[in-house]
């Protein structure tokens, strides 16, 4: 939960919690070079490195969701430069699948994001992040989920 | 570092000649197939890159990204000693190959220690120009590192007798930073007000400024650097650092001589003693230059300066004997006399009063015997002592004052600012005249006979000789004949202890040692009449030694930048405005030909700063050093740094770039081969195809020189419930954040639970930063660590994303230290905390949540790599055509078993069309490899180092074992799995691997491959690639190869349907069942499996599913 000292450290802007779930290869290479290029990035944003995003399953999505995440983005590789072959194809599936699921537990399908990247785009990346904190922004602190039970932990 | 080829150590080796893609290639195979590399190119990076583009920043860059991995981890190969800036000194067929030496520019800034954390960008004074010295290296790309563009000295330094270096001075005024300019002055130079004033600038006569506008008034800028420090403070010397060496030595003559190189000595540690038979010290400074050219206040205070420093000035002291010197306790005696006896003109009358030399006039001027002057004043001579004289005259109240030069006004030694100046103030110059008699009445000299002159022929000096015009003598009134022809040294009393020649001069050889040993001289005594920097680096040099007479040693170079002159001067751009040069303000002539006060005024500051802006800075780098003073604690940077030379033997010659071969008679020779011969246009996979061929070529000459590696065996990483954990946060030099951010920062690290250490290391790629991490985990017995620095992660392969100082930074740890990687933990804060904008506060708060993640990272961290297997060499070559055959071949000369089978079929499949070139089956190809000539393939089954080959041969069923099998013939394409993996951006997934399958061991040809180069040289470079992949005898398990639990897996078979590398398969276990198993050599790491395993039955290291979670709990779960 939302501390009053958090909510008034914001200044009326709704904090939200954000998750990108990044595949090491293109993606992440925008991302540290956009590091290295001191571009400011959107500020709750956390990212979490994985070799590929077809490592990641539906069960983690809905779990970043379970956690309090207000909004998920999986940043990929595009279709044709995965390392590994197969890593965007089950990516897809698995935003496609959760997504459903997100509706059934009435949580809206905007906060699950999937966008890919050339390996040299980092400014737009930098520009997807800000967009991507700009709509889950609007969306606010995610509510429907809590009457649906979604733990919102504090540790 | 740790390079396996240091300077040296290298004595057999390949050499690779040139830069590009083609290089990188064959560097790759030979460094990675076991073989020693000598990798030389004159460029300052190892990528041509294409397209004529100049640098990286302009190619395509998703290009650049799929090549950084192989770039870094060839560059950085134990086995590569990669040589930039480099070529080849010579090259000399031998008996056991080629003798090569290839020298290496000096490399001012060390790659192997270079952060590239960039503070000296921030303090180098011409970093804001065009022609910044300090750029970005590629050489190294991806790195940080940083490359120092130096040239040949500039002009005005070398023309300094005391090697000022005026550049650097020039480039800190133009910055403002006057302070460090006057520290520059002052390395050379203990005197710089008075040069500042009477210095005959030789650096102005040399200035390049010249041919755009004026030379730059640098001897004026040198005066307002001293005049500012003197009004600032006194001047003093830095003390710091300096030896103490018990002999004491004297010095005799405190003139600009004596004071210089007592000065050095005195900071050599010697205790040095000054002699002066005047009253005070300064010699000719003070008792030659006038008051108002060189202020008295400004040579005291110089002169007290040496004095603060401690250099003991004895004056009043005439030395009668050096013996008596020696018998005190010196034990060495430089005499710098000087030359202070007038010649005299040797007409009739130069012997009458009123007649008297130009230094006697000063000298009772000065000493105080001489307070007026009536009549008319005749100076002979064209030098600064007849002006000074002439211009005394003036002051002492003469009637007037002509100077009497035998030559042109141009063959004037003089200053033109002091002819300019005396002219001002009412001096008559007569030129081509020379006195011939003295009208002499009553013993005093009443008037001046002189005689014409003309110009004739060119004499020694280049100057053209006077010659009297005959009957052209005319006279003129002179109450005072003042002779300023020149002095020589007088050695009042000294000159039995020493050998001196006719004109008075004390011999001396080449260490400025006299002909009795201790006894050295140095300036006019030994030169005759010089100028004051002239005297000055006499004394300079005179001091070195004699100390290196009194130490024993042999003289160590100066540091003067002589040695290394590497590249022409910067040239100045067509459109540099032109801007006029500084004058130098003055005291108006009616009313400083009334007194001795100072004539010039001095420069302001803005002039000052205008001025040196005006400095075109010729060398690029000026070497102020201010760079040197902030990579202290790095080290990287030396300006001193002497080129590198690496002599070794080469069995092969790869040449990749011709013209960098500048022994175009050998191509083609044996042993020598070349990379580009391509059969259709030149396009980047042509290149590398071209150097794996040549690579496979060369290796056929160098089987001595295979050493493959045997990989570490992984350790277990001990099963601790409480980890004690370290973190080290790298400062980066300190420019990571404020030194306020980074001590918080540490403390809040400290308090972490868990946490039992903390500390601030300067660099975590740096070797004594590394080895301070490898010592606190020793010493405070850590079971964990947390890196915060630029490294990522800790694994062992380089990523699109890594550069030289994260990849450097792992392998000081885990490969120079031993220390494991699995226990490792590292983040990335220098580029993610944050830029230099954010506040100390919220850099902090970022770094709180890097820890927190790390901290829990660091709790689940488990094993990595499960182990390695051991592999054989037998090679199965199926297909007899020119490509198998060399293949087959070359592998052979390499030691491999190689089973060749000439003809090949499927079963039911196709037979080869006719046509394709194919030798007889013979065994005179190789030595021992077994040969097959036809035969039908079934299967091929297993896995690399272990395949099963099924075939029939001659009607008889054969079961083939082999390591790795290789498919040379288009009709055996089938036996590979088909996946299309040409195409640059497929090729990358594979590590520009041509031949390779989905199936890795199972090697193939494509046809288009044939369409690149020659069948033979596919062969080899298929040779070539069979070499690498069975180079370390071992095959390493991924180290994020994930594991499969018996017990949930359920034997669905999704792992399998998504692993595209053939590295999962379904075993059947002993419930009836399949268990998934993951052969480990295969596995790239992806974690797909992983992913898919809808009973997460499997789980991987570093990505695992507990750690996954948890860190989405822990980045979320938190208010924030």
């Amino acid at each position: 939960m939302e501390t009053s000292a958090d909510m008034k450290k914001s200044a009326g802007k709704k904090q939200v919690r954000l998750l990108g779930i990044c595949c090491n290869w293109s993606p992440f290479a925008c991302y540290n070079a956009a590091g290295m290029a001191r571009l400011a990035m959107p500020p709750d944003f956390r990212l979490m490195r994985v070799m590929c995003i077809g490592r990641i399953n539906q069960a983690l999505i809905l779990r970043a969701f379970e956690y309090g995440a207000d909004g998920v983005i999986l940043l990929e590789c595009l279709d044709e430069d995965c390392r590994y072959g197969p890593g965007p194809g089950v990516g897809h599936e698995n935003v496609r699948r959760v997504r459903k699921l997100l509706h059934l537990l009435g949580i809206d399908q905007e906060r699950l994001v999937e966008r890919s990247f050339g390996a040299h785009e980092k400014d737009v990346l930098v520009e997807t992040l800000w967009r991507f904190a700009d709509q889950i922004q609007a969306l606010g602190p995610m509510t429907g989920g809590d009457a649906l039970g979604v733990k919102r932990p504090a540790l | 570092m740790k390079r396996a080829s240091s300077p040296g150590n290298v004595k057999k080796a390949v050499l690779l000649v040139g830069s590009g893609y083609g290089a990188l290639k064959v560097a790759q195979d030979l460094a990675q197939s076991g073989h020693y590399l000598v990798w030389v190119t004159k460029a300052p990076h190892f990528l041509e890159l294409p397209g004529g583009r100049a640098s990286f920043t302009e190619w395509p860059e998703d290009l650049e990204f799929q090549f950084r991995p192989l770039y870094l981890r060839v560059t950085r190969h134990p086995r590569v000693t990669a040589l930039t800036h480099a070529r080849i000194e010579s090259i000399e067929q031998g008996p056991d190959g080629y003798r090569i030496t290839a020298v290496q520019d000096p490399l001012y800034v060390d790659y192997d220690l270079c952060t590239g954390c960039g503070r000296c960008m921030e303090v180098c004074p011409i970093h804001n120009t065009t022609h910044p010295p300090l750029r970005r290296t590629p050489a190294y790309c991806p790195s940080r590192a940083l490359d120092l563009d130096k040239r040949k000295p500039s002009p005005c330094r070398t023309a300094c007798p005391l090697g000022v270096n005026v550049q650097a001075y020039m480039a800190l005024t133009a910055s403002s930073r006057f302070d460090e300019a006057l520290d520059v002055i002052r390395r050379d130079n203990p005197l710089p007000g008075i040069c500042g004033r009477v210095c005959h600038h030789p650096c102005e006569q040399s200035c390049r400024r010249a041919t755009v506008d004026e030379a730059v008034a640098i001897c004026s800028v040198k005066r307002f650097l001293a005049d500012r420090d003197l009004s600032q403070r006194k001047p003093r010397f830095d003390e710091t650092g300096r030896e103490k060496r018990p002999e004491r030595i004297a010095v005799i003559g405190a003139g600009p001589a004596g004071l210089t190189a007592a000065h050095y000595l005195n900071r050599a540690g010697f205790p040095v003693t000054i002699f002066e038979a005047h009253h005070e010290a300064g010699g000719m400074l003070r008792l030659g230059i006038n008051a108002f050219r060189l202020p008295r206040a400004i040579l005291d205070a110089e002169i007290r300066a040496i004095v603060d420093s401690g250099v003991e000035i004895r004056t009043g002291t005439t030395v009668k004997s050096l013996q008596d010197l020696f018998g005190e306790g010196f034990r060495a005696v430089l005499i710098c006399t000087g030359a202070h006896r007038d010649l005299r003109l040797g007409i009739p009358g130069d012997d009458a009063e009123g007649v008297l030399g130009a230094v006697e006039m000063l000298r009772s001027l000065h000493t105080g015997k001489m307070s007026a002057l009536q009549g008319d004043v005749a100076v002979i001579g064209g030098g600064n002592s007849a002006f000074d004289a002439a211009r005394a005259a003036v002051r002492l109240g003469a009637d007037s004052v002509t100077v009497y030069y035998r030559r042109e006004r141009g063959d004037m030694p003089a200053s033109l600012s002091e002819i300019r100046e005396a002219e001002q103030e009412g001096i008559r110059i007569e030129f081509r005249c020379a006195p011939v008699n003295i009208s002499v009445k009553g013993g005093k000299a009443t008037g001046l006979t002189l005689i014409r002159m003309k110009m004739g022929k060119p004499d020694k000096s280049g100057r053209r000789r006077p010659e009297p015009i005959a009957g052209s003598e005319y006279s003129v009134p002179a109450d005072r004949v003042i002779a300023a022809i020149g002095q020589q040294p007088h050695l009042s009393g000294l000159q039995d202890h020493v050998k001196t020649d006719s004109a008075g001069r004390v011999n001396v050889d080449k260490k400025f040692s006299s002909s009795r040993p201790g006894v050295f001289a140095a300036g006019d005594v030994v030169t005759g009449p010089d100028t004051v920097v002239g005297s000055m680096a006499q004394g300079r040099q005179a001091a070195s030694r004699v100390s290196a007479w009194l130490r024993g040693a042999r003289i160590s170079p100066d540091g003067n930048a002589e040695t290394h002159s590497v590249g022409e001067y910067l040239d100045a751009p067509k459109d540099q405005p032109k801007l006029v040069r500084a004058r130098m303000p003055l005291r108006e002539a009616a009313r400083r030909r009334r007194d001795f006060g100072e004539v010039e005024k001095g420069f302001s500051a803005e002039q000052a700063v205008a001025e040196a802006n005006r400095c075109l800075q010729c060398s690029s780098c000026c070497e102020c050093r201010a760079c040197e003073s902030v990579c202290r604690d790095i080290g990287a940077i030396d300006h001193a740094r002497a080129s590198r030379r690496v002599s070794f033997v080469s069995p092969a010659v790869i040449v990749a770039s011709e013209d960098e071969f500048a022994r175009r008679d050998m191509l083609g020779q044996k042993g020598i081969y070349r990379v580009g011969e391509f059969k259709s246009a030149t396009d980047i996979v042509n290149v590398l195809m071209a150097g794996s061929a040549s690579a496979g070529q060369a290796m056929a000459d160098c089987l001595s020189l295979r050493h493959p590696g045997i990989p570490a065996e992984p350790r277990e990483l001990p099963d601790d419930r409480e980890p004690r954990i370290g973190v080290f946060v790298c400062t980066c030099n300190g420019t990571l954040a404020s030194s306020g951010a980074l001590d918080r920062i540490r403390d809040l690290a400290a308090r972490m639970p868990g946490a039992v250490h903390s500390e601030l290391i300067v660099s975590a790629c740096h070797p004594r930063g590394a080895e301070r991490i490898a010592a606190a985990f020793r010493n405070q017995r850590l079971s964990r660590v947390i890196l915060a620095s630029c490294v990522c992660c800790p694994l062992e392969f380089q990523c699109i994303s890594c550069n030289d100082q994260r990849n450097r930074a792992r392998v000081h740890l885990f490969n120079r230290l031993g220390l494991d990687r699995c226990r490792f933990e590292t983040i990335n804060i220098r580029d993610h905390l944050g830029g230099p904008e954010i506040s100390e506060d919220q850099a902090v708060a970022n770094a709180r949540d890097f820890l927190r993640e790390a901290f829990l990272r660091a709790r689940v961290l488990g094993p990595l790599r499960g182990g390695t297997t051991k592999m054989g060499n037998r090679i199965l070559v199926l297909g007899g055509s020119e490509v198998g055959l060399s293949c087959a071949h070359i592998l052979d000369l390499q030691g491999f078993k190689v089973r060749l089978v000439h003809r090949c079929r499927l079963k039911g499949g196709q037979d080869l069309p006719e046509g394709i070139a194919r030798r007889p089956v013979t065994d005179t190809i190789g030595k021992a490899i077994t040969h097959v000539p036809e035969a039908e393939i079934e299967s091929i089954k297993g896995h690399l180092g272990d395949f099963h080959v099924t075939a029939s041969e001659g009607g008889q069923r054969r079961q083939w074992k082999a390591d790795i099998v290789c498919l040379t013939d288009l009709n055996l394409l089938p036996l590979a799995i088909p996946v299309d993996m040409f195409g640059l951006k497929k090729f990358y997934r594979f590590n520009f691997a041509f031949f390779n399958t989905p199936q890795i061991g199972v090697f193939r040809v494509m046809p288009r491959t044939l369409g690149r180069v020659s069948a033979f040289q596919a062969g080899a470079a298929l040779a070539a690639h069979v070499a690498t992949a069975a180079a370390e005898a071992f095959l390493k398990d991924h180290e994020l190869s994930p594991r499969v639990d018996p017990e949930r897996c359920r034997g669905c078979g999704r792992c399998v349907e998504i692993c595209t590398f053939d590295a999962v398969r379904l075993v059947p276990n002993d419930r009836g069942f399949y268990t998934a198993e993951v052969l480990r050599h295969n596995c790239v790491g992806c974690g797909g499996c992983v992913g898919r395993c809808p009973v997460t039955a499997m789980d991987m290291p570093y990505f695992s599913n507990r750690l996954l979670e948890e860190i989405t709990a822990c980045t979320l779960g938190e208010d924030r």
